[in-house]
């Protein structure tokens, strides 16, 4: 492991001064263990108005920007800098799947991971980070204050490093036996499984978080570069498939992670829970941040 | 029954196919993060071991079914067939009139149809067969065939007509059509009363003679004539039975469409009975006689006859006192004659008559038809009349002139005609000598410029010809020539029969009416009129020319009945004999049915591989 993470995880001082002028948005407002720039729903607790969004089911409706509606006929959620500290559980896919494409899945997740922690810990949230696969057991409890910056990034790059043999969103269910009470849960996978992803998020919603899903994958993926006859062997349960392909077939490949997509991206939209794509190639200084940006995550 | 048994060792080729979907593909492998979108993209995901479980497939079951077919194909399958015949069929189905009756249901001919559909059908594979239609003249309706659906159509294009079948000819035909090196049979579908027994040509083939008919009634009209007089008409008609019973009928008489007289009738089977009239009106022009009780056959019970067929020649004669001309041209019945003497005759009378006959006398100018007998010394037209010179014996000119003057000496001996003397003449290019006595013409004949002339250079008081057989005869002739009518060689046509014309010139077309009220119109160079299929009266009349006639005939079918051939409805005549309740059993290729299995089973893989 790297003396300095910045380096490992190839961040210069001026994209970590960017990011100390960012904050992380919630789309209501979360009580905390301590007081903090979070705007918190206890009575007395004061209020700054950061961005707006749109509505989402699931939203508190006292939040919708009625004059907005009034002149645009579309609800927006007003959102607000807490002012209360939050915590932010960072739950990292680190299933074997993770370790392919160019660059890793992985890797991009850890980078990810490592700016939402940043930016948490510049705010005074508390930051926790999880790994999980097939079980959710590499958990590093909450800390705060920007000093323990390296001490959770540290843990990031741990966890990117020693892969779990394989992913079971089921596993996220013990969540609530690791940590209660509301907070911010950012989950990065790529979501390429056919276990039961909807559980694992429902139970993450049930333990009072506000989900958030990114999913990451990677450009082989997205556009397979093989053709011909071959036989693909699946990193994580060792199964294999004997293709022949074809532009065809091809296309019926894309269909399938199209629908795949549409399918996450409706259940998340159901159950109040950001979801963002992101291609693992991507530089996440430039564009990652205009996504996160946009996808209401970073304010 | 397989024709090539040997084929089925293909069947070895369903091992590789099998082996196909066994043996996998010697892959290229790949780590990835997950096979879950793959998985479902695909329909077909292999095994890993290098043989594979055979799972059940579609695509499998088709080609081993498509390959059973063409193994199956290639070794010919076979069925057995037996057939009555074996080798190539002729077909001859009487047309006749005999063919209509009713003695059997439907009819003759319908049974006969329906028979030949049954023989066709049932020709071997690779033999083909031939339809002959048997009227009078016998007509090929399909030519070594073995299209099932031509030959079928050949036979349903058969109709019979109302005249006598032509076995001579159907036969010939059908020598004609045999194959050499090939087995023939010739199957004759006929009425019973057609009379074939025998073979009237030798053949090499089978001859099937098959008899149809039963028991028979039918009174038929056999004859039907008459004959004009100078008062009375006399008229004949004679009717047989040609039944197994006694008819009786009545027989009407019908004089220029009136009913003139009923004759009760009872005859005997296998006689006939004559019946006369002599007190029919002189001026009848057509009779119609009729049986009024139908019985099976019903094509012979009308008949007709024309008394007076052709129209009205006038005649002028201008002659002093001639007897042989003025009694020549009086026999015949169709010329109105007119005498006047020559201090009488006017010129403008000439347009009035179709001809007019110059006895020792010479027009100044000549009329359209003229006949110059007996001329003087002088000269009008072209023609001039010189003195008389010695002549003698009559001679014919050697080769008779083409076209109409040449017929004028048909049926005629002149060899016994002497003639004092005759007038020298000189004839213009268009006249022809017809006889001469030495090198002075006697008759002569020719038309120009639609002028017919005909002359004579000598007396006929000098001269022994009024008192031969051949002057009355060369008179008519003159007639004929010089006021020509239709020409129609007799007033009874037999049905089937052609009618020639002679139409007279400058005639443009001839129409004629038919029986049923219908015309038809036939034009130069006037070919003989053939449609005589339905009895009973034609007027044909001219169109153009310088006078218009017409002419009425007859058309009867009087079929000569002999006696049934013999007791058996069905007897073989010919070479070879092979008998007719033998059967021959002949293998029937079925592989084009697999072909066609294949063809089938193909186009469903390739719609199911499309479909995937």
């Amino acid at each position: 492991m790297s003396a300095d993470p910045a380096a490992l995880f190839g961040f210069d001082g001026g994209f970590l001064r960017r990011l100390e002028r960012v904050a992380l948005l919630s789309r209501r407002p979360l009580p905390g263990p301590a007081a903090g720039p979070r705007r918190s729903p206890r009575r007395g607790a004061s209020v700054e108005f950061a961005d707006f969004r749109d509505y989402a089911p699931g939203d508190d409706f006292r939040r919708i920007d009625w004059k907005a509606f009034g002149r645009l006929d579309r609800l927006f959620l007003r959102l607000y800098s807490a002012e209360e500290m939050t915590t932010l559980t960072l739950l990292l896919d680190c299933s074997t799947s993770m370790s392919f494409g160019e660059p890793a899945k992985s890797l991009f997740a850890a980078r990810l991971a490592a700016v939402f922690s940043y930016v948490a810990l510049c705010n005074y949230d508390l930051v926790a980070v999880a790994g999980w696969g097939q079980t959710l057991e590499r958990y590093h409890p909450p800390r705060g204050g920007k000093a323990a910056i390296t001490e959770v990034w540290n843990s990031i790059a741990a966890l990117t490093l020693t892969p779990s043999a394989g992913t079971d969103f089921r596993s996220l269910q013990r969540f609530h036996h690791l940590r209660r009470g509301p907070g911010i849960a950012i989950v990065i996978s790529d979501v390429l499984s056919d276990s039961d992803w909807r559980c694992g998020l429902r139970a993450l919603r049930g333990a009072g978080q506000e989900v958030t899903l990114i999913q990451v994958l990677a450009p082989e993926e997205l556009n397979p570069p093989i053709r011909g006859d071959w036989k693909l062997r699946d990193a994580e349960s060792g199964r294999e498939v004997e293709i022949t392909v074809s532009p065809r077939l091809l296309k019926r490949y894309g269909d399938e992670l199209a629908a795949h997509t549409a399918a996450v991206r409706e259940y998340c939209r159901r159950q109040g829970i950001a979801f963002l794509q992101l291609r693992s190639d991507a530089p996440i200084q430039e564009a990652v941040l205009a996504d996160l940006h946009a996808g209401g995550l970073l304010g | 029954m397989l024709l090539a048994p040997l084929a089925l060792a293909l069947s070895a080729l369903a091992v590789p196919i099998v082996a196909m979907y066994i043996l996998k593909l010697r892959r290229r492998e790949q780590l990835i993060s997950s096979t879950f979108l793959w998985q479902r993209a695909l329909d077909d995901i292999q095994a890993n071991a290098p043989w594979q479980r055979l799972r059940p497939s579609i695509l499998l079951a088709l080609q081993l079914l498509a390959l059973v077919a063409l193994v199956l194909a290639l070794a010919q399958p076979a069925y057995s067939r037996s057939h009555r015949y074996a080798g190539d069929l002729i077909l001859i189905v009487d047309e006749s009139y005999g063919m209509q009756a009713h003695d059997v249901a439907p009819s003759r001919f319908a049974v006969a149809v329906a028979r030949a559909h049954a023989l066709a059908s049932d020709l071997p594979g690779g033999n083909v067969a031939s339809v002959i239609g048997m009227g009078a003249q016998p007509q090929l309706k399909i030519a070594e065939s073995s299209d099932g659906g031509a030959i079928g159509r050949a036979i349903d294009s058969l109709r019979p007509a109302v005249d006598a079948p032509n076995f001579l000819g159907a036969l010939s035909l059908a020598a004609s059509l045999a194959r050499s090196g090939q087995t023939t049979r010739v199957v004759v579908l006929t009425s019973r009363e057609s009379g074939i027994s025998t073979l009237p040509l030798a053949v090499s083939f089978p001859v099937d003679i098959v008899r149809i008919g039963g028991r028979l009634r039918d009174l038929g009209i056999t004859t039907f004539s008459a004959s004009p007089g100078q008062s009375r008409t006399a008229a004949l008609v004679r009717v047989g039975n040609f039944g197994v019973q006694p008819e009786g009928s009545d027989l009407d008489l019908y004089v220029d469409g009136q009913l003139a007289d009923v004759r009760p009738l009872l005859i005997a089977p296998g006689t006939q009975q004559t019946i006369f009239w002599t007190n029919v009106p002189a001026g009848a022009r057509s009779l119609h006689a009729v049986l009024t009780r139908s019985d099976d056959v019903s094509a012979d019970k009308s008949a007709w006859a024309v008394v007076r067929s052709g129209t009205e020649r006038s005649v002028l004669l201008v002659t002093g006192s001639d007897y042989f001309v003025q009694t020549a041209l009086s026999l015949d019945p169709s010329v109105r004659l007119s005498v006047v003497a020559p201090s009488d005759f006017r010129a403008g009378q000439a347009g009035q008559y179709d001809l007019v006959v110059f006895d020792g006398v010479l027009p100044r100018m000549l009329p359209a038809a003229a006949l110059l007998l007996s001329p003087p010394r002088g000269v009008v037209g072209l023609l001039r009349f010189g003195a008389y010179l010695p002549a003698g014996a009559v001679s014919v000119a050697p080769s008779p002139p083409p076209g109409p003057p040449g017929l004028l000496l048909r049926y005629v001996d002149l060899s016994d005609v002497h003639v004092a003397r005759a007038r020298a003449v000189s004839l213009p290019a268009w006249l022809e000598p017809l006889a001469t006595a030495g090198s002075v013409p006697l008759l002569a004949a020719g038309e120009s410029t639609g002028h017919r002339l005909a002359l004579t250079t000598f007396a006929l008081q000098e001269s022994d010809w009024p008192l031969r057989v051949s002057f009355p005869i060369v008179m008519q002739n003159f007639l004929q020539y010089l006021v020509p009518g239709l020409g129609v060689g007799a007033a009874d046509v037999a049905a089937g029969a052609t009618v020639p014309f002679s139409p007279p010139p400058g005639t443009r077309e001839i129409d004629i009416t038919l029986p049923g009220g219908g015309t038809d119109r036939i034009g130069p160079p006037f070919a003989p009129f053939a449609d005589t299929s339905t009895p009973g009266l034609y007027t044909a009349a001219t169109i153009g020319g310088a006078r218009r006639s017409s002419v009425t005939f007859a058309v009867n079918f009087f079929p000569a009945r002999p006696a049934p051939a013999s007791g058996k409805s069905q007897v073989t005549l010919g070479a070879t004999h092979v008998g007719t309740s033998q059967s021959v059993t002949i293998p029937v290729s079925a592989a084009w049915i697999c072909a066609l299995a294949v063809l089938a089973v193909l186009s469903a893989e390739w719609w199911f591989a499309f479909r995937r």
